[in-house]
């Protein structure tokens, strides 16, 4: 039995898999909720922390984590990243600088697809699908041979996908853009996944139309549950765009996002929400969950998750007047064709089986 | 409306401002307890602190309490002193954008909620006093919770004729600095700007002047010990 756990921690990302064998940290965001996630679920001994790349809000709260005297981290990997010169980022070298002389802590100067051989767990594969290691050489900042785009740090971010049984489970993709995208499918044409962490949050990619970038990403891991890991206060995420190209290349597939999206809803609720399962979320401050954490069980034949898609939805039908997963909030840029009324409710013909229903 | 904890009946209002102490008085009716105005002046924190324990079961403090002579001691230090003696215990000013920083954030740690004037109404100070019920139990809500974690020293500074400190705490925001008394920190510890210490901070705190730290200890200094830092 495995579970991974998508932790609401507001906007960033942070995902815990557990299995027999420990845990596996895939991204630290900011704040408290994974260590009360930790204490909660009584885990004090973490095998190995995966960085996708060093934006904040996945990285702040790995210093926190490796100050944490009870909680031993066996390794850490992340990719270099030569320009980067934030204090964050440098308060980073000096928790990890501290934590290998210390307390051993093995720290990985690399996290790329040939990290994935010392990452191999019993019947759960932790697959890193990018960047390659010869992207990883050229890094962020730099340009690939044959007039390639410049790659930023979010191109160079790690893909990292949990295979179950040989059965590929989750994707989590860091903040992915379309230019890594371009990498990635060059290595792995079909990084295939029940389960998209969607990338940057459903931010913009960059320069490429949000989309078709979405729809591009959709189609080809072909996801059921496609989850954004965003807060409510931050950068007015998920994108309109994001969602329509979700919905256009999966329109089956449950959209999850960790907290209530403005764009959703003007109102948060005003009593605390019933649908949601036991383990921290940022957004229990306020009501602002919608999906909150989420957390899947592998073992069966078909994982299951909480919160029940059933309920998340029946939450989102009734706080969110305008929530876009459901087709009702205005898609910047979209013009309802003849008969189209503007409103886009998705098929249900696919998805995962969930917990509770 | 939230219930009150059933073992709170009489709330102390301190007040050098006898209007605005009506003001609180009205609230705390309305939110279902009995107000208890005391004065009209005390010397020590030590007795105001007894006058509570001896009349009430809780306190709203202001917290500029020295401009009128009412108090050698502001507000902030007495419901730190009322916390250690599990008293619940309010912190009301109009003052927080320049109080927060130094004068409040020394005693922070003990004061579990700091309410602005125009934020106090009858349900605020309900759930406020129920939170401190909670918090003097050692059931901290997660924006109260303090972790150990890394900070980066800015810079020293003087404000109001006293050592401040700003510092950045990465993993609580690492784009906002946050200053706070140097007084807090042991004699020894390096201030210098650049230098990092670990201290616990309530990293979840949603606004600044919710912030508190205690317990500062060395760092590794990227200079003397090797670390290659830019």
């Amino acid at each position: 039995m495995a579970e991974l756990t998508i932790l609401d921690v507001g906007h960033g990302n942070c995902a815990i898999l557990r299995d027999d064998r420990g845990a596996v940290i895939i991204d630290a965001g900011l704040g408290e909720t994974l260590l009360e996630f930790l204490e909660q679920r009584e885990i004090t001994v973490i095998d190995a922390v995966l960085i996708s790349h060093a934006d904040a809000d996945h990285i702040a709260g790995l210093l926190t984590l490796l100050a944490q005297e009870h909680i031993a981290v066996g390794a850490v990997f992340l990719n270099t990243e030569t320009l980067r010169q934030t204090a964050l980022w440098h308060a980073l070298l000096v928790a990890l600088t501290d934590a290998r002389r210390r307390r051993a802590v093995k720290v990985h100067a690399q996290l790329t697809s040939t990290s994935s051989e010392l990452l191999r767990r019993d019947e759960i594969e932790i697959q890193i699908l990018a960047p390659s290691p010869e992207i990883a050489l050229v890094g962020a900042g730099g340009q690939p041979p044959g007039d390639r785009p410049l790659l930023s740090a979010n191109a160079m971010s790690a893909v990292v996908r949990i295979v179950v049984n040989e059965i590929p489970e989750v994707l989590l993709p860091g903040d992915l853009d379309a230019v890594g995208l371009e990498h990635l499918l060059a290595e792995y044409p079909e990084p295939r996944a029940r389960v998209l962490v969607f990338p940057h949050h459903g931010g913009r990619p960059a320069r490429a139309d949000p989309e078709d970038f979405a729809a591009r990403l959709c189609a080809v891991v072909r996801a059921d549950l496609v989850v954004f890991s965003i807060s409510r206060r931050k950068h007015a995420t998920p994108q309109p765009e994001v969602i329509r190209g979700v919905l256009q290349a999966a329109p089956g597939a449950h959209i999850a996002c960790t907290q209530l999206s403005e764009r959703c809803a003007a109102r948060l609720p005003s009593a605390p929400p019933t649908h949601l399962n036991e383990r921290p979320a940022r957004g229990h401050v306020g009501n602002a969950c919608c999906a909150g954490t989420i957390e899947l069980t592998f073992g069966n034949a078909t994982p299951t998750y909480t919160p029940a898609r059933s309920s998340h939805q029946a939450f989102v039908e009734r706080e969110a007047p305008t929530a876009l997963c459901m087709g009702r909030g205005t898609f910047v840029g979209h013009t309802p064709e003849a008969g189209e009324g503007g409103e886009q409710r998705p098929s249900r013909r696919r998805g995962l089986p969930v917990a509770g229903k | 409306m939230m219930v009150a904890e059933p073992e709170i009946r009489r709330v102390a209002i301190v007040d050098d401002d006898p209007s605005q102490a009506d003001v609180m008085s009205e609230l705390i009716r309305d939110a279902g307890y009995e107000p208890i105005i005391l004065g009209p002046r005390f010397e020590h924190v030590d007795d105001l602190v007894s006058k509570i324990r001896k009349s009430a079961d809780a306190a709203i403090c202001d917290h500029r309490l020295q401009p009128r002579g009412f108090a050698r001691f502001n507000g902030a230090e007495a419901v730190a002193a009322l916390f250690e003696v599990s008293v619940p215990s309010i912190l009301v000013t109009q003052y927080i954008d320049i109080d927060a920083d130094v004068s409040i954030r020394r005693w922070r740690r003990h004061v579990p909620v700091l309410l602005s004037r125009d934020e106090a109404d009858p349900d605020r100070i309900l759930q406020g006093l129920n939170q401190c019920v909670r918090e003097l139990r050692g059931e901290h809500l997660a924006s109260r919770r303090p972790w150990r974690t890394l900070i980066q020293v800015d810079d020293t500074n003087q404000e109001s004729g006293e050592q401040v400190v700003d510092a950045h705490i990465p993993s609580w925001n690492p784009h906002l600095a946050v200053r706070f008394p140097a007084a807090l920190v042991p004699p020894g510890l390096n201030l210098a700007p650049g230098a990092y210490l670990f201290a616990k901070v309530n990293i979840g705190a949603d606004r600044a002047e919710d912030l508190y730290l205690f317990d500062f200890e060395r760092a590794p200094d990227p200079e003397s010990e090797g670390v290659l830092l830019g």
